[in-house]
């Protein structure tokens, strides 16, 4: 699956571009999907110098765009995003 | 027969009438509903005029344990002594450098003026190269030790994150456009006059940097930002320092940390034109005024106003506010002529 990930915002206000590919069976690409599909709870709007968090998935011919902050970013998709920032 | 558990939805003029007829139970229901209602009424009269109890900013610090949760463990609360972990002294001590510097300049009791309690997460994440402000904590993250280092430990960075919180408070100014931009121009004026006064410079001898204690070996650039020339700070530094060059674009909340350099270099012109101490209280008293859609014009009006009253009462020097009108005339902040 071809992944592109922004992250902005922050007290360092600097943002960071990710792009690649990573590899995944069938299962793991659709427990990923659906835990970024989950319903999130609400942005924290108090927030500052808080992260943002664009990503961007392409699988075959279909993509998917989700955008989280800090609070409402479900904990498999940390891990998926540690795991790209990590490569 | 009239349940006391049905009659309970009744409303009280029918639960009066059946009564009235005889009905025992409908009567000790009513009795019942109105010794409720009664009870209800003084808590809550109670909980109108009980008086606030102030707090005294209380410290407390806790250790995120490299999880993304934050209070996972407390770590130091106020006046216990200093712990083995570096950073949650670095928390608990430049927070209270910070409150102290509000509460001696500006009366100011801790973030809300109330005396509220100053919560500061440290380790938070692994290599998380962030700080930030949640609306009730502060919370910091470790670095990744190669492009940043633990941000706790920078004095500049505990007191531009508790400066929003006390911006929340004040103006509130909403985190977007503009005013999203004063927020974090806000942020940076007290990091960097708390950072001066706490490294004992002069403004001449000053760097006037933000965030140059953080940065990592590796990273390109000596700083975040640079108040005196903003944009020069690092390589990806795209901070303007005038109106010409202002970011229009949708990023970052729409350019919050870019065109705050606009107004940043104007404070920086201002502090060289009478002294960082006339500064200080011209921009917190405006901070006061704010309000939450603010913009860089409005900002103009209301910081003019401030300086002129400040210099009526003689607590800024007689040319502040023509000082001040020339900073921000100098990076395109102009009066809109009518």
């Amino acid at each position: 699956m071809k992944y592109k990930m922004t992250i902005e915002g922050g007290f360092v206000g600097i943002p960071k571009t990710y792009q690649g590919e990573h590899r995944m069976d069938n299962k793991e690409k659709s427990q990923l999907i659906h835990h970024l599909q989950k319903t999130s709870p609400k942005r924290n709007t108090n927030a500052r110098d808080a992260l943002t968090y664009h990503l961007e998935l392409t699988d075959l011919d279909r993509v998917y765009n989700f955008e989280f902050d800090e609070f409402n970013i479900p904990k498999e998709v940390r891990m998926f995003i540690n795991s790209i920032i990590k490569k | 027969m009239c349940q006391k558990f049905k009659c309970s939805i009744v409303p009280p003029y029918i639960l009066e009438q059946l009564a009235k007829r005889g009905s025992s139970s409908c009567k000790k229901t009513l009795l019942e509903t109105q010794r409720i209602a009664l009870s209800r009424n003084l808590a809550i009269n109670n909980l109108l005029q009980r008086i606030d109890l102030e707090g005294a900013g209380e410290r407390f610090v806790y250790d995120c344990l490299n999880e993304y949760r934050q209070q996972v463990k407390i770590s130091r609360s106020e006046g216990e002594a200093p712990v083995a972990d570096k950073t949650t002294n670095y928390a608990y001590d430049y927070s209270g450098y910070v409150r102290d510097y509000f509460k001696e300049a500006f009366m100011l009791n801790s973030i809300d003026g109330k005396g509220m309690a100053i919560r500061s997460n440290v380790h938070y994440g692994k290599d998380y190269n962030n700080a930030f402000w949640d609306g009730d904590e502060i919370t910091y993250g470790d670095g990744d030790g190669v492009q940043f280092s633990n941000f706790a430990a920078g004095i500049d960075v505990v007191a531009h994150e508790l400066t929003h919180g006390i911006t929340q408070f004040l103006g509130n100014l909403e985190y977007k456009g503009q005013s999203g931009a004063l927020n974090e121009h806000f942020s940076d004026v007290f990091a960097t006059i708390i950072k001066q006064r706490f490294y004992a410079q002069d403004i001449t001898e000053a760097d006037w940097l933000i965030g140059d204690t953080v940065v990592g070996r590796d990273f390109p650039g000596k700083a975040i930002r640079s108040m005196k020339a903003p944009g020069t700070a690092n390589q990806f530094d795209s901070q303007p320092n005038h109106m010409d060059n202002y970011y229009t674009g949708a990023s970052d909340n729409y350019g919050v940390h870019i065109n705050s350099g606009i107004p940043n270099k104007a404070f920086y012109l201002s502090c060289m034109a009478i002294g960082i101490d006339d500064c200080s209280l011209i921009w917190f008293s405006t901070l006061r005024k704010l309000w939450r859609t603010a913009n860089f014009q409005d900002m103009l009006g209301v910081i003019t106003e401030v300086a002129n009253q400040l210099m009526k009462e003689e607590k800024v020097c007689n040319t502040a506010s023509t000082a001040i009108m020339e900073s921000f005339s100098a990076v395109g902040i102009i009066p809109l002529t009518v």
